[in-house]
């Protein structure tokens, strides 16, 4: 009979009630071991093909299927360089990365708010130490929240802060006036708006969009002002005219194509455009 | 028919006799019995507390070799070198190459460093090591040097420490003219803060 017992301890569904309370006690006597140590210690993980260490030129240049893994944040790309640069506010050195690629991509996993931000672009340096990423080049951003799709930046340059492994703030800028950024917002409750602009502010918790010189479009409305904040849960939007911006108006081209034959110049076309400026409902900078 | 409990422990016999005839015929500098003929090669001057000069083309000092003792054996034109220590320039420092054992290849002008092998940098020759952010460690278990190159190979295991990373991975070259050291493959680099 004890013989039965004792065996009948030894089945795999025993061991592993047996692994799992030993475990558990484990746990309960020593918690420090297995939960503070990870959570007080951050570590930055590089995994590559290849390093070289540049002693002449003070540098470390990771090469081929680099994948650096810090807390929140992965990147992968196929060429890293690791230097210390002197901070610009004091004395202090600091670890900054530079990564490229084709392209580099940045994945950072809130999972608080079970939100995973992806960007892409073709350069990226990264500053762990003040939780600073600048990514330049075709810069691609995309905000994802249980799946769903809420936004997407396209730009020249965008600029992460992180604080405690989560998204402070996000700046993206415009290569040019002929080429600005582009934001797109996918409410859950309003229509998709696609807006373009020279320059775009959104602050974490907030979740505001402050898009500076943008135009945006919702459905068949058109919008145009110096500034326009998006409110990025509602989708609701409001324009604001500080004064050093020009004020601006909203002009439907579609109507005033209607409007103004090919030929129409001088008077006519200033009383076409004063006309629009009365009539349009969707005119939200001053009218003079 | 032989039961497969026979074969296993015919198979544990034999291993055990070729690990008894191979633990009795252990001698320094002897090949495998079960290899080849156990041959004990003759040296023909042995030294300690040795130093040697390595110049470069051009005149100057490359590297500084001392071993607490040194074996000649003509025959494979080597010398077996015990706790070999090699002192090179590298990026305006002292670096020291140290290893358990060592093999000093006269023809190639080769090192072979064997078992424990550590690399770190000083300021200067013999002093203390440098600032924990500018130091550099490299442990590993085999490394090739080659004197008139300046350069060193080892397609073994690593680990460098330096400026509060570990970087693990296998196989490194250090080239010395142009002052870098890469890890081959798989690296794996850690910080903690």
């Amino acid at each position: 009979m004890k013989n039965k017992s004792i065996l009948r301890l030894f089945k795999i569904d025993n061991i592993n009630r047996v692994i799992f309370i030993f475990i558990s006690f484990y746990w309960i006597l020593f918690p420090d071991v297995l939960y503070a140590e990870p959570l007080l210690k951050k570590n930055t993980v590089i995994k590559s093909q290849s390093a070289t260490i540049n002693l002449e030129k003070q540098f470390t240049e990771f090469n081929k299927g680099i994948e650096i893994i810090r807390s929140s944040v992965i990147i992968h790309s196929q060429n890293l360089i690791k230097r210390n640069i002197n901070q610009s506010d004091s004395k202090k050195t600091i670890e900054e990365m530079l990564l490229s690629g084709n392209p580099v991509s940045v994945t950072i996993n809130d999972k608080s708010n079970h939100r995973v931000t992806m960007i892409n672009a073709f350069h990226v340096r990264f500053i762990p130490e003040t939780g600073f990423l600048e990514i330049q080049q075709d810069a691609k951003l995309k905000v994802i929240e249980n799946k769903k799709k809420l936004s997407e930046i396209s730009a020249h340059r965008i600029e992460i802060t992180l604080l405690e492994d989560k998204i402070k703030t996000i700046i993206a800028d415009g290569e040019s006036k002929n080429r600005p950024l582009i934001y797109d917002l996918y409410p859950e409750n309003a229509d998709h708006i696609h807006s373009l602009a020279q320059h775009l502010k959104i602050s974490y918790p907030e979740e505001k969009a402050h898009l500076f010189n943008a135009k945006i479009t919702q459905g068949d409305n058109r919008f145009q002002a110096g500034e326009i904040t998006v409110d990025s849960a509602t989708g609701n939007f409001e324009a604001n005219g500080s004064e050093s911006q020009k004020p601006s108006i909203s002009i439907d081209l579609k109507t005033l194509q209607k409007e103004i034959k090919p030929k129409d110049t001088g008077e006519k076309l200033k009383k076409s455009i004063n006309k629009l400026k009365n009539n349009n409902p969707h005119n939200l900078g001053r009218t003079e | 028919m032989i039961e497969s409990k026979s074969w296993l422990l015919l198979g544990l016999f034999i291993i055990i006799l070729v690990a008894l005839f191979n633990i009795s015929s252990i001698e320094e500098n002897a090949t495998s019995p079960l290899l080849g003929k156990t041959q004990t090669e003759a040296f023909d001057y042995e030294m300690s507390d040795v130093k040697r000069l390595h110049f470069d083309e051009s005149g100057n000092l490359a590297s500084q070799l001392t071993s607490t003792k040194l074996v000649h054996y003509p025959s494979s034109k080597k010398y077996q070198l015990e706790s070999p220590h090699l002192y090179f320039e590298m990026s305006q420092r002292t670096w020291l190459l140290e290893a358990t054992k060592g093999v000093l290849h006269e023809d190639v002008n080769q090192l072979n460093f064997q078992e424990k092998v550590l690399l770190t940098n000083h300021n200067k020759l013999n002093s203390k090591p440098v600032s924990p952010q500018k130091a550099i460690t490299m442990n590993m278990t085999d490394l090739v040097f080659n004197l008139d190159k300046q350069q060193a190979f080892s397609p073994y295991p690593i680990e460098i420490k330096t400026d509060f990373w570990t970087l693990q991975g296998v196989g490194v070259s250090i080239d010395i003219p142009n002052q870098q050291m890469t890890v081959l493959d798989k690296v794996y680099a850690t910080n903690e803060e």
